[in-house]
């Protein structure tokens, strides 16, 4: 009777986990390509410590299973991670097979040579099964900010395929809407009423706590201009480069625009605002001591959750305000990318597509790797009821029509943005004039752009 | 008298002060390390609160992830603190042990015996300080890669020589010189040859030169980042390193973070606090009469 017994719960222990793994499989061996095909391969893979990486690694055991490859990992936080990112690449040594990068970074690494272009792996059906992997299943500029000709200041979303993304960030505005309620007010729609909201509710008291208006990042470094600060240049009609790739930001727009985001944080934001990078803003705002936030939208999953924010439930999200032209941001795709100095690029390609398909995304996001770059992954029903109860706009529409890599192409694209942040610092610090601070920001860009001037 | 009074009570008082401001750091981060994510993040700052040991648990590995089916939740991965701590001990431990084994040696060559070059040689040994880690990493990791030292123990003892190794030689060159040549010379008549007499009457009697050397070279291997960042990889990371992954790219893991700094300097404490005993001066004190 005894014996019964253990052999019915072996018994069903294995069928559970037959059931199981199965299930786990299921999807990856109805594709049309032969996932063992390289077996006894080994590749390493660079990744940022992030919800992505987090979300997959867990998983990568059934990859290895799957493929018979087996993956190395290393994970650094961001900023280290690019520093030993640049040493790899720059020495040729290629340890890393596929490494994270994204719009902006991906151009200086094409550039040097450095990064291999997918399109001969996404065209070769004995390696990709394109049916299944469904290009077309990501939102379309996303995809198209990953493409490059290889021109310089144009030629994006054409070209070459030089990554494949797998996180996205667009940038959007947080609110409270506790107090906007308590204190009778709207959604603001422009900049000058979120300015007017912003200066309003500095230093008031809600719900015992005395709070500040607004609050973004004032560091200095390239965050400031790419997260809150071009979008509204963008949505103002303004732009840093023009077709010509000549440095145009110290235009009437550009310095309306560096003199308004220093007055919103001289006159609604808290004090030590310039020290003030992504997280001590977030912080801030899950804590509860600001009204108004632009940012990346991704942080939702912190704001939402009840362990990790003070204020889950009470935060808005709308698209950042509209200036002159409509709404518009700039956005930025983590994604993955593969290494030119790899010494086994097919198999680096099987890993960046098993990670990037339909399954693997889904499972990522359930563990906070917003937002989504598939639609598939946007239209899956418990996402889009967890979206609408969060009060979560429609990310539809920001993916299709609002959000995009709104600066052209060129190599050195990164360090500029770097100038820029430097120069907005100058001009929150009150040192210089916003229009001093450009015109000076304008000689070092050209400075840097000028060798890839044909 | 009355006078003495006062100012030893205005001393104690601008000490207590000066030992409050240093200590109030770690304070601030033993309260950070037993927080919930919103009692840190929580403005004003909360001084009682309910506290918590999850992010000890957490850091070391022993909390059980739960399973979230619901909605989308951030799960950042545990990390690898416990296997970085060993990486450490094991790096810091043979870095220490490698440059004083050779470092020695080399350092009572240049202060017992006269030969050409000298100087030179010494000098550089304390060059390898000049350049900064940056200058040198680029080629060093190609070499490393190419010759298999890359994420491996060994390659990082070696490549932490460059930083303790001509601390080692300097500063025990200067703790053998101060042996009176007296004392050697009394060995040498004795029927000492120089290994006898290194082992003998010059290592014991530079025992405080030794002890600093250790402490400060384990300090210096133990918070290094750069090299571990760049030829180190996964397997290898030491604790510096391993401190990065509190800081994700959707949010900072402030709890956890406090609580793997305070396990992270339990073995400076410890290891500082035992060796401070053999820091005994005056050992050569009336050894010799002049």
């Amino acid at each position: 009777m005894k014996r019964s017994k253990v052999t019915v719960a072996i018994g069903l222990v294995l069928l559970i986990t037959f059931v199981a793994s199965s299930f786990a499989f299921a999807g990856f061996e109805d594709w049309n390509i032969d996932w063992r095909q390289l077996e006894g391969k080994s590749i390493e893979v660079g990744l940022v410590r992030h919800p992505m990486t987090d979300s997959i690694l867990p998983l990568v055991p059934e990859f290895e299973k799957l493929t018979g490859i087996s993956v190395g990992f290393e994970v650094l936080s961001e900023v280290q991670f690019r520093e030993k990112l640049l040493v790899d690449l720059a020495s040729h040594a290629g340890i890393y097979d596929v490494y994270n990068t994204g719009p902006r970074y991906s151009w200086k690494y094409y550039s040097a040579g450095w990064l291999q272009p997918l399109n001969s792996y996404l065209n070769d059906p004995k390696l990709t099964d394109l049916a299944a992997y469904d290009l077309d299943d990501f939102f379309p500029l996303m995809l198209a900010s990953a493409r490059w000709t290889g021109e310089f200041g144009k030629g994006m979303g054409e070209g070459y395929q030089l990554h494949v993304p797998c996180q996205e960030e667009a940038y959007c505005l947080f609110y409270r809407k506790d107090i906007l309620a308590e204190a009778g007010m709207t959604v603001p729609v422009t900049w000058d009423e979120l300015y007017n909201d912003a200066v309003k509710l500095t230093d008031q008291t809600f719900a015992g706590q005395k709070i500040k208006g607004f609050v973004a990042r004032g560091i200095r470094n390239e965050g400031p201009v790419l997260v809150w600060i071009g979008q509204k240049l963008y949505s103002d009609g303004g732009r840093w480069f023009d077709e010509n790739m000549n440095f145009v930001g110290n235009n009437p727009v550009g310095v309306e625009t560096f003199e308004w985001a220093a007055k919103i944080l001289q006159d609604a934001g808290p004090r030590g605002v310039s020290n003030f990078d992504w997280y001590d803003c977030m912080n801030g705002f899950a804590s509860g001591r600001y009204a108004f936030f632009i940012d990346a939208d991704h942080m939702n999953v912190v704001f939402e959750d009840p362990t990790t924010s003070a204020v889950a439930g009470k935060v808005g999200y709308a698209l950042c305000p509209a200036g002159k032209a409509g709404r518009k941001s700039g956005a930025w795709y983590w994604s993955m990318a593969m290494s030119n100095y790899s010494d086994s690029k097919e198999a680096a390609w099987l890993f960046m597509q098993w990670a990037t398909s339909k399954e693997i995304m889904l499972k990522s996001i359930l563990k906070g790797n917003t937002d989504p770059v598939r639609k598939s992954v946007n239209y899956d029903p418990g996402i889009v009821k967890t979206f609408k109860d969060w009060g979560y706009y429609d990310m539809n529409e920001e993916l299709t029509s609002y959000a995009r890599t709104m600066w052209p192409p060129a190599p050195n694209m990164v360090e500029s943005m770097f100038r820029l942040g430097r120069a907005f610092q100058e001009v929150l610090l009150k040192q210089r004039t916003a229009q001093a601070a450009l015109d000076d920001a304008k000689w070092d860009i050209e400075d840097m752009m000028a060798p890839f001037r044909k | 008298m009355k006078k003495r009074l006062t100012q030893r009570v205005r001393n104690a008082f601008f000490l207590t002060l000066y030992t409050l401001f240093i200590l109030f750091p770690f304070y601030w981060t033993f309260l950070m390390s037993i927080k919930i994510p919103t009692d840190v993040i929580a403005y004003p700052p909360k001084f009682i609160f309910k506290p918590t040991i999850q992010n000890y648990l957490w850091t070391l590995g022993l909390k059980i992830q739960e399973q979230v089916t619901t909605g989308i939740r951030g799960q950042p991965l545990p990390p690898e603190f416990v296997r970085a701590f060993l990486n450490s001990v094991i790096i810091c431990g043979g870095t220490v042990a490698l440059s004083v084994g050779v470092g020695a040696l080399a350092a009572y060559a240049l202060a017992k015996f006269k030969f050409r070059a000298k100087e030179n040689i010494a000098f550089t040994f304390l060059s390898f300080r000049f350049a900064p880690p940056l200058a040198i990493i680029i080629p060093l990791y190609f070499v490393y890669v190419r010759i298999g030292l890359y994420n491996s123990y060994l390659g990082l003892i070696l490549g932490y020589q460059l930083i303790t190794l001509p601390l080692t030689v300097w500063l025990m060159r200067v703790a053998f010189e101060e042996v009176p040549e007296e004392i050697d010379e009394a060995a040498t008549i004795d029927g000492c040859n120089w290994w006898t007499k290194f082992l003998k009457i010059d290592l014991p009697l530079s025992r405080g030169g030794l002890v600093a050397v250790v402490i400060l070279s384990f300090l210096f291997a133990w918070n290094e980042f750069t090299f571990p960042l760049i030829i180190g990889g996964s397997t290898t990371k030491p604790i510096p390193i391993a401190m990065l992954d509190f800081v994700t790219y959707s949010q900072v893991l402030y709890g956890p973070m406090a609580a793997a700094i305070l396990l992270a300097i339990i073995p400076n404490i410890i290891g500082i606090s035992f060796v401070l005993r053999f820091l005994v001066k005056g050992l050569t004190f009336g050894a010799i009469k002049e």
